[in-house]
């Protein structure tokens, strides 16, 4: 029955929470949470969310390591190696074409370093993200409430012209 | 097979059953795949009822983080209602089920960033018409949540899988994310659908 379907089976293990409903510690508890990789229809995931090294992934690190890095100066110095490496390389392409790749494989190389400090600053990139809609929607708020008060003035003062009005009225009625 | 109780718990089985239950309650997320347990007489059976009952452990915030398809938190608080499991015996009812989760796929986003984006003051001019889109829209309430953003489940096939990367997805500039109790109230349709549906049948 279960082979010859489509589907997996669900866990066999089931049949246990016969009493569940009545009686919850007649079941085995659940498992506790995995802690690392660990692989879901066939793919792997880690629970660890962060970004592995350039060294961890095998390429070479062409800026400082320190962990205080000045972003910009190193991505305007990647960027001016790339265009120079893009410019050796068409020389190359014109005098030397066979060897190409290796001014490639140095333009590649730039690329990892590029994309890898790019990466880097989406921690940074989600969290001032957050701030501007965070001050935003206060932005928004401090709108509504002054809104609100310029509203209550104006209502105020409606409200007093007509008591004044009314008051005003009093002195033409005639006295008993 | 039935597993024995065993006598001392051993971490690597406790993790083995940790991931086969993950991948069993998103296989949840699957409509077609609902069917097929009740075609198989699954929910005909005590012990699975206990034990939906039991994987709504799922819910919590140290289990929420693993889900992957958050519609099968859906599903399954469905699956605790009879009416639902007898329903979806029936083929039509399957296809109400994967239409719906479709559209809610296709417009929830975007009818709900249409009621968290600032507007500006209402103008005297009438309203314009609706969307002609038949999910519902509800009321705007951003729920502070980890949940990944609902994926459609194709009909024929288990869910399709994208390994997660390394890099966290930069978020979108006043996007806002469904929580999990947001997709129970803007799919309730389903219920309005299969109910209409099995008084039809019937």
């Amino acid at each position: 029955m279960a082979t010859s379907s489509a589907y997996p089976p669900p866990p066999p293990y089931y049949r246990l929470y016969k009493d569940y409903e009545k009686d919850p510690s007649s079941a085995p508890e659940p498992p506790p949470p995995v802690d690392g990789p660990y692989q879901l229809f066939g793919a792997t995931y880690t629970t660890d969310v962060v970004l592995p090294s350039l060294e961890d992934q095998g390429v070479r690190q062409l800026y400082p390591k320190s962990p205080d890095i000045d972003f910009k100066k190193e991505l305007r110095t990647l960027n001016r190696e790339l265009q120079l490496h893009i410019l050796e390389l068409a020389d190359i392409l014109v005098e030397r074409p066979s060897q190409y790749a290796r001014r490639v494989e140095d333009i590649s190389l730039i690329f990892k370093n590029l994309h890898h400090l790019l990466n880097s600053l989406r921690p940074h990139q989600a969290r001032a993200t957050l701030i501007h809609m965070l001050e935003n929607q206060i932005q928004r708020r401090k709108q509504a409430i002054e809104d609100i008060k310029q509203r209550r003035e104006e209502a105020q003062k409606l409200l007093g012209e007509s008591l004044l009005i009314l008051d005003g009225n009093q002195p033409s009625l005639p006295a008993m | 097979m039935e597993p024995e109780a065993m006598p001392a718990p051993d971490p690597n089985d406790a993790r083995q059953r940790f991931l086969l239950e993950l991948e069993f309650i998103q296989c949840l997320a699957n409509p077609t795949y609902i069917h097929y347990l009740a075609q198989n007489r699954y929910f005909e059976d005590e012990a699975f009822i206990g034990y939906l009952k039991y994987l709504k452990y799922w819910q919590r915030p140290e289990y929420i983080k693993y889900i992957m398809y958050p519609h099968c938190l859906f599903f399954l608080e469905l699956l605790q209602n009879a009416n639902f499991r007898n329903a979806m015996a029936h083929p039509a009812s399957k296809e109400v089920a994967h239409r719906q989760q479709y559209f809610f796929w296709k417009n929830y986003r975007n009818n709900r960033l249409k009621h968290i984006l600032p507007r500006p003051p209402p103008e005297p001019t009438p309203a314009p018409a609706p969307a002609p889109a038949p999910a519902t829209v509800p009321p705007a309430a951003p729920v502070p949540s980890t949940v990944v953003p609902p994926v459609a489940a194709p009909s024929s096939s288990l869910p399709p899988m994208s390994a997660a990367g390394a890099s966290a997805m930069s978020p979108m500039q006043f996007a806002g994310t469904p929580g999990t109790n947001i997709p129970k109230n803007d799919m309730r349709n389903v219920m309005g659908g299969q109910g209409g549906r099995k008084r039809k049948m019937g």
